[in-house]
């Protein structure tokens, strides 16, 4: 019977600093595998380790494993207490454990709902597993068939859909009023975390760091070298103004450092060209008012949080679509797991059913060649509509989940000798050559 | 009347995707005003002839079927490159109700004019209506503008923020059309001139109509200098684009309906 099995730890139930301490860095991934390739030789094995979540998935043919040895290889590879996480992790199998890659690739399970990272860190799991000779028949079809709903459900729903954190809303927001950014020029006032990772993402996007203005030179110049801008000086960035399309501002200003006044004057010398003023400081360093002037987009911390938030509850009105998409992959999964167990048995009935006709035809002892024909095909059919009905009934218990006890039933009322090994092999070595 | 139908189904169609029924739905739409506009250049060019006329202006009915295809015929084909699903929403409507318009006074008497086959007058005619059509296309955009600038400014993040695209690309949606435009109904006019002369023997018939058309010109003119060469942008200049399509409107239709002389829509003097 071929298992499935998911060992792990995520950002629901289990703090950062027990998840950090279980991290698979990059570099002692081999380390790990190679591990597991001696340990377990016949169980197949993917490593899912992100900032959110570690998790081992299994699938094995024969044999088990269990927590026990599971949590022992964790607790010593990383040369932790296994009482630091083991009351945190969750163990699913079957159908569950199935799901719950679906549900990772396609974002469902994640900390921020959709988002489109965990389908490239699978991916990259999934390479890295490949590449260490893990993963064989079971695991990579799991894998390649959560990868492939993953990138469906992101096609077909909007899961994925608006950013949904505040450098992200500002890129959003920024792509709203300009178009695809090309060249849009940015001034940044304060040298804040929050608005060099604003600006980080608008220049990824496209747009280009202009001016830099700060009270202290030092760190004013550092971070406008970093970007490729100037740094100016409190007394003189409001004769830039009307260069630049976006300004972030977060300095450490008690009032409003950007007037009403400013803003009007500035916008009259642009001729209207719109302006993007975000406003990440609290308190505020952008004067309210400015919003009312036209061509003015002006959003503080909370607006971009509104709008992170609108897009969030966007994203969640999605979720019940992808949840159709994962049962019906995870159901076609299941059916073609439930058809390779099947198949040794429909084989040996096959054969029972073949003896039993051959068996009978030469007791009748046909005396012509036409007569052995006729009988033949007498038999054919036979075996043919014998066939249909317990046939029909494996592919129903296929789609209902309980092919197993079909299958039993089918062994014990036949007395069907058990399917010969190398019969899944087969079956495993031509589906991989079909993924290929 | 099929291709009011297909119209109206694009319409719907285009309502289900924009309310996020998916990319498919999105691209059906699109086919369907494509038929619609196919079906509509069949019964366009045959409807006419046999009436004897090439362009179908015998009824009032007949002329805004006329310029329903010309305003097809810009979002289609003229303004490939840059159509926005967004127009769907406005334009498949508009395109339904036209055709349906034209659907009730199709068959009226033949026009009274002149030399209703001389081809300054076909030429005059057809540049005229693919002018309005662009003028409606970017009115449209105006009205699309305006909607994604409110929403920007309620910070609310909501369905038209979503779905409608940048100010910037509407911007273009505006200019392009509008540049179209001004273009296509100069040309009109050199063209009007021309055939009066060759049906009436004067250059200058000094038509209402023919004053406000050149008026509406100049008045997009304008409205193209500012944003081309003196860089004026933003929701000024759309609300104007807005104020200059109210006098396309009057001049199409209040002009027409009312007024005297050639460009009035039924029979004519």
């Amino acid at each position: 019977m071929i298992q499935f099995l998911v060992y792990g730890l995520n950002h629901k139930n289990c703090p950062v600093e027990v998840r950090e301490t279980l991290h698979f860095r990059e570099k002692r991934l081999p380390e790990a595998f190679e591990w597991i390739r001696r340990e377990w030789p016949s169980v197949e094995t993917l490593i899912l380790s992100t900032c959110n979540r570690v998790e081992l998935y299994f699938s094995m043919e024969t044999g088990e494993l269990s927590s026990e040895t599971i949590v022992r290889f964790l607790a010593a590879f990383h040369g932790i207490d296994r009482s630091q996480f083991e009351p945190l992790a969750y163990r699913l199998e079957g159908r569950g454990a199935i799901e719950h890659l679906f549900r990772v690739a396609a974002g469902l399970d994640s900390m921020v709902v959709g988002e489109n990272e965990i389908l490239g860190q699978l991916r990259e799991a999934f390479r890295a597993a490949q590449e260490a000779n893990t993963v064989d028949s079971f695991l990579y079809r799991w894998a390649q068939r959560a990868l492939q709903a993953g990138k469906l459900i992101r096609t077909k729903t909007k899961i994925n859909e608006g950013a949904v954190s505040v450098p992200s809303v500002a890129v959003e927001l920024a792509e709203k009023i300009f178009g695809r950014l090309a060249g849009e020029k940015i001034m940044v006032l304060g040298t804040g975390e929050m608005s060099e990772l604003t600006l980080k993402n608008l220049r990824q996007a496209g747009a280009e760091a202009l001016y830099v203005m700060s009270r202290s030179e030092e760190r004013g110049r550092s971070l406008a070298e970093t970007f490729g801008a100037h740094w100016v000086s409190k007394e003189e960035w409001e004769k830039f103004l009307e260069e630049i399309d976006i300004l972030i501002a977060s300095t450490a200003a008690p009032h409003p450092i950007v007037t009403l006044d400013t803003v009007r004057r500035a916008m009259e010398r642009r001729r209207r060209r719109p302006l993007f003023l975000i406003d990440i400081a609290v308190p505020r360093n952008i004067e309210s008012e400015i919003n009312s002037l036209d061509d003015v987009h002006l959003y503080n911390i909370d607006d971009l949080q509104e709008v992170a938030q609108a897009n969030l509850r966007l994203r969640r009105k999605e979720i019940r679509q992808a949840e159709a998409y994962i049962q019906q992959a995870v159901d076609e999964f299941q059916a073609w797991v439930e058809g390779l167990e099947a198949g040794p048995t429909i084989q040996l009935l096959e054969t029972y059913l073949d003896q039993l006709v051959e068996e009978e035809i030469q007791r009748l002892a046909p005396r012509t060649e036409e007569e052995r024909e006729r009988l033949t095909e007498f038999g054919r059919r036979l075996r043919s509509k014998f066939l249909r009905a317990p046939l029909e009934t494996l592919k129903e218990s296929s789609h209902l989940g309980s092919v197993r006890r079909t299958l039993e039933a089918l062994h014990s009322l036949f007395q069907l000798r058990p399917a010969p090994p190398e019969s899944l092999d087969e079956i495993r070595i031509s589906d991989r050559d079909a993924g290929q | 009347m099929i291709a009011g139908s297909l119209y109206l189904a694009a319409f719907f169609f285009h309502l289900a995707a924009f309310l996020g029924a998916g990319e498919g739905v999105k691209r059906w739409a699109l086919v369907l005003v494509r038929i619609g506009f196919l079906v509509h250049t069949f019964f366009f060019f045959s409807e006419p002839k046999t009436e004897g006329l090439l362009i179908p202006i015998s009824s009032f009915g007949a002329i805004m079927a006329f310029f329903g295809w010309a305003l097809a015929f810009v979002y289609l084909v003229l303004l490939a490159r840059v159509q926005s699903e967004s127009f769907g929403l406005i334009l498949a409507p508009l395109l339904s109700l036209l055709v349906g318009g034209g659907l009730l006074r199709f068959h009226e008497g033949p026009t009274s004019l002149p030399t209703p086959l001389n081809p300054y007058f076909i030429l005059h005619l057809g540049t005229a209506f693919f002018a309005y059509a662009s003028f409606t296309l970017s009115f449209a955009a105006s009205i699309l503008y305006l909607i994604q600038y409110r929403e920007l400014k309620r910070k609310r993040g909501g369905t038209f923020y979503h779905r409608l695209p940048s100010l910037e690309a509407l911007e273009g949606l505006i200019y392009q059309p509008m540049a179209w435009g001004v273009f296509l109904l100069t040309t009109a006019i050199g063209i009007g001139i021309l055939w009066a002369k060759s049906a009436f023997g004067t250059y200058w018939l000094g038509e209402p109509k023919t004053l406000m058309t050149i008026g509406v010109a100049g008045f997009y003119l304008v409205l193209i200098y500012f944003h081309y060469v003196a860089a004026s942008r933003g929701k000024r200049w759309v609300v104007m684009s807005l104020i200059a399509f109210t006098f396309v409107f009057f001049n199409f239709f209040g002009l027409s309906l009312l007024g005297k002389g050639l460009h009035q829509m039924f029979g004519g003097s």
